[in-house]
């Protein structure tokens, strides 16, 4: 008797946001520039530097939650993802462990089987890792996080 | 003299270690749970404190919603950012291999 | 030497009035350096050559009256984790030995606004982790009161540099009281300001949501005026605070009457030093003659504090030193294998034990299965804290006690019994976990020769009172015990 088994998929989407400066800092996102030239002591974790928050990231991301029908969180802070990496200044990415900026939404889809709700867990913001090869650093970034709900 | 409570087993200083990237040596690896036992040991006195219902205090007054306009305000600081750098190659960092 | 006896306003003074030039005020304290260094050791960087570039500068911008303000002229000596563009900055530690920013830190660009003289960077504790300055990666500095002894930290070469002369005042940072406790080995007047009072960019971090700057000056009205200078609202500093009260010179007010001193029973027992308790409650008495009402009361949770800090303190820490890892800026080991590799050795070599220690621990309280025992509760406990002055602060304007259970000790007894160093800072630590303002003023000297210094607790914002109430003491005491060591051109065996 051969075992049945379900499909049950969960999707982890990293958006990169399509603001001007990066999240933390006033670099330039531009696109294409020659290594380490959009960068400045906070986005390459140097000593003393501190992050401030781009406001455009919050409006954009709370816009993205609202259209997604998702729950705003009214009071929501970062958290430190600790661990080393040369892609990672700080060796830490901030990002929202625990007070992410929306929770529970949902995204309606047409599937074989008719319209589904796709929900949305949470989104949460975080800067983004560099890149190894030429500077990244620190662009932005939402995390969409669905639960696991596709069934195939 | 507080009994020690708390037993730091050889694998906790190894992942601590790991979290911490520190290499210690066998003479350091003892040292560090003697500390460590004694430390927590003492933070352990916390527990005395009945602290249900209180939110853990990051920031003692809030100063909330502290942000910054999209707006460039860096130009080109490539040779700032290089200038410390251990070692450079052309314009970035080199490191050694990440992978394998 | 006249000139060194000066205070930093007194000295501001004369150059206005051109008695005296920026030149002579940085020759003076360089001659001093010359003579007092090889003893006690304030310095990791002395440049020479760049304080005699700056007084020229600011003597022609004073001379055409573009500065005018009370510190224009005057030398100053920066803490060694404090970044200045193209300036050796160690944070006294080997990782850094090399590193040279390029940018300055908001505090010392106000000053250098002001015309601030900037002679050179203190010897500190290594990355601020300690009490006594003795964990620097270049040797510890001697208390210019006795050699034998330690100035305190962990700003205890910015202390030492002001008590030796070596420098008109100095900018400290203080987590746990790395400002107050060496101020009171030292004999100067130092000074914690409330949280997000001075901006912290440019400040290398320890512990984020406890660190400071603030001033360490030979008198109460110098104090007053270089918080004034460096206290600013700054936009690159997600915690700094937008203050319209910061003319804190208006406080130099000499009166006392009706102010409510509340000094806690659980500061003044077991523990602490007799000598070190006569001194403080004698100070106690000058201000209650001069009509301040003085009683005593209980400060609960005292014994909680030092526990609490240090796991929150290591747990930040841990996570700020994370970025020294020898790829971007600092010292990065020669031989290794991979990257990981790279990472262990350079961290293990760059580092001394006693950082090593607080990173260890800090990591172990924020890993997964023990972050809510440990770093949770030690917030909980933080929030009690607050709670605790907060009540207290209902009854009383300010809070009074010593800054230290002993005055220094002898250089070489402290880091065996990393413990037992910890529990020294059982005055200052719980005024970082409160964000509240702090100041240490001298107030005696021990059997020894040793200062004993009085800490001053006021409520939020209340940097103004203290300074009222510190200043007020200075008039009533004729500043006697203000008096700068005898070492170098100070020493009374000089003839001139």
């Amino acid at each position: 008797m051969a075992k049945q088994y379900e499909t049950v998929i969960g999707l982890e989407v990293h958006i990169e946001l399509a603001t001007k400066t990066k999240i933390f800092c006033g670099c330039s996102t531009e696109f294409g520039g020659a290594p380490n030239t959009h960068t400045c002591p906070v986005c390459t974790g140097m000593p003393g530097s501190l992050p401030v928050l781009n406001k455009q990231v919050v409006e954009y991301a709370m816009a993205i939650g609202l259209a997604t029908n998702c729950k705003i969180t009214q009071v929501c802070k970062f958290d430190r993802k600790n661990y080393f990496y040369p892609d990672n200044p700080q060796n830490y990415q901030i990002s929202q462990l625990y007070l992410p900026i929306a929770r529970d939404g949902y995204v309606e889809i047409e599937s074989g089987s008719g319209k589904k709700k796709v929900r949305i867990h949470e989104m949460h913001m975080e800067e983004d890792a560099g890149k190894l090869v030429h500077d990244e650093w620190m662009i932005l970034h939402l995390s969409i996080i669905t639960e696991a709900v596709c069934h195939l | 003299m507080i009994k020690l409570a708390n037993k730091i087993s050889d694998e906790t200083i190894e992942y601590v270690g790991i979290l911490a990237k520190l290499e210690l040596s066998e003479e350091e690896k003892e040292a560090a749970k003697k500390d460590m036992e004694q430390m927590l040991d003492y933070i352990d006195t916390l527990n005395e404190l009945d602290t249900t219902g209180i939110e853990p205090m990051s920031h003692v007054f809030p100063v909330q919603n502290v942000f910054r306009e999209d707006v460039v305000t860096n130009g080109d600081n490539k040779e700032a950012t290089l200038a410390n750098a251990p070692l450079r190659k052309e314009d970035s960092f080199e490191v050694p291999k990440t992978i394998g | 030497m006249d000139l060194l006896k000066l205070t930093a306003l007194e000295l501001g003074e004369k150059i206005k009035a051109k008695e005296v030039t920026v030149r002579e005020a940085v020759d003076a304290v360089i001659g001093q350096i010359k003579e007092a260094e090889s003893e006690i050791h304030s310095f990791v960087t002395i440049d020479e050559e760049g304080a005699y570039a700056q007084a020229e500068e600011i003597q022609k911008k004073i001379d055409v009256g573009e500065l005018t303000g009370p510190l224009a002229g005057v030398p100053v000596a920066i803490k060694d984790n404090m970044c200045i563009e193209g300036q050796l900055t160690t944070c006294s530690s080997k990782i850094l030995s090399n590193f040279k920013p390029t940018y300055t830190a908001e505090a010392v660009e106000n000053l250098r606004k002001a015309g601030a003289v900037i002679i050179g960077k203190t010897n500190m504790d290594e990355f601020a982790m300690g009490s006594t300055t003795e964990t620097s990666y270049y040797g510890p500095t001697r208390n210019p009161h006795n050699t034998a002894h330690v100035p305190g930290g962990s700003s205890g070469g910015s202390c030492a540099a002001v008590a030796a002369s070596e420098c008109y005042y100095a900018l400290g940072s203080d987590t746990g009281g790395s400002i107050r406790q060496p101020s009171s080995f030292c004999g100067v007047v130092g000074l914690k300001p409330t949280y997000g009072t001075v901006s912290r960019y440019g400040l290398i971090a320890y512990g984020s949501s406890l660190d400071q700057i603030g001033p360490v000056a030979k008198d109460v009205s110098d104090c007053a005026a270089i918080l004034e200078t460096i206290a600013s609202h700054d936009p690159k500093d997600s915690t700094s605070m937008d203050r319209d009260d910061c003319d804190f010179t208006e406080a130099l007010v000499d009166d006392v009457k009706g102010l409510r001193i509340g000094i806690p029973r659980d500061y003044m027992g077991e523990g602490l030093d007799p000598e070190v308790n006569d001194a403080v409650m004698k100070a106690a008495k000058v201000l209650e003659e001069k009509g301040a009402i003085v009683e005593a009361f209980d400060l609960r949770l005292v014994k909680y504090a030092i526990p609490a800090y240090y796991t929150i303190a290591d747990a930040e820490a841990s996570s700020n030193l994370e970025r020294f890892d020898g790829v971007k800026y600092g010292y990065r080991t020669k031989d290794y294998d991979g990257l990981h590799n790279m990472y262990k050795k350079t961290r293990s070599e760059g580092f001394g034990p006693e950082v090593k220690r607080r990173i260890m621990l800090g990591s172990f309280v924020l890993s997964s299965g023990y972050y809510d025992a440990y770093y949770l509760k030690a917030l909980r406990t933080k929030a009690l804290i607050k709670k605790e002055f907060d009540r207290a602060f209902r009854n009383y304007d300010i809070i009074l006690g010593p800054a230290a259970p002993t005055t220094a000790p002898e250089l070489g007894k402290s880091l065996s019994d990393p413990m037992k160093m910890y529990l020294g800072d059982i005055y200052t630590i719980s005024v970082n976990l409160a964000g509240l303002p702090g100041m240490s003023v001298p107030v005696g000297k021990d059997s020894k020769g040793l200062p004993i210094g009085m800490q001053l607790i006021g409520n939020v914002f209340e940097e103004k009172t203290l300074i009222r109430a510190a200043y007020t003491y200075e008039c009533a005491t004729k500043k006697m015990h203000e008096t700068p060591a005898n070492v170098g051109l100070m020493s009374e065996k000089e003839v001139r």
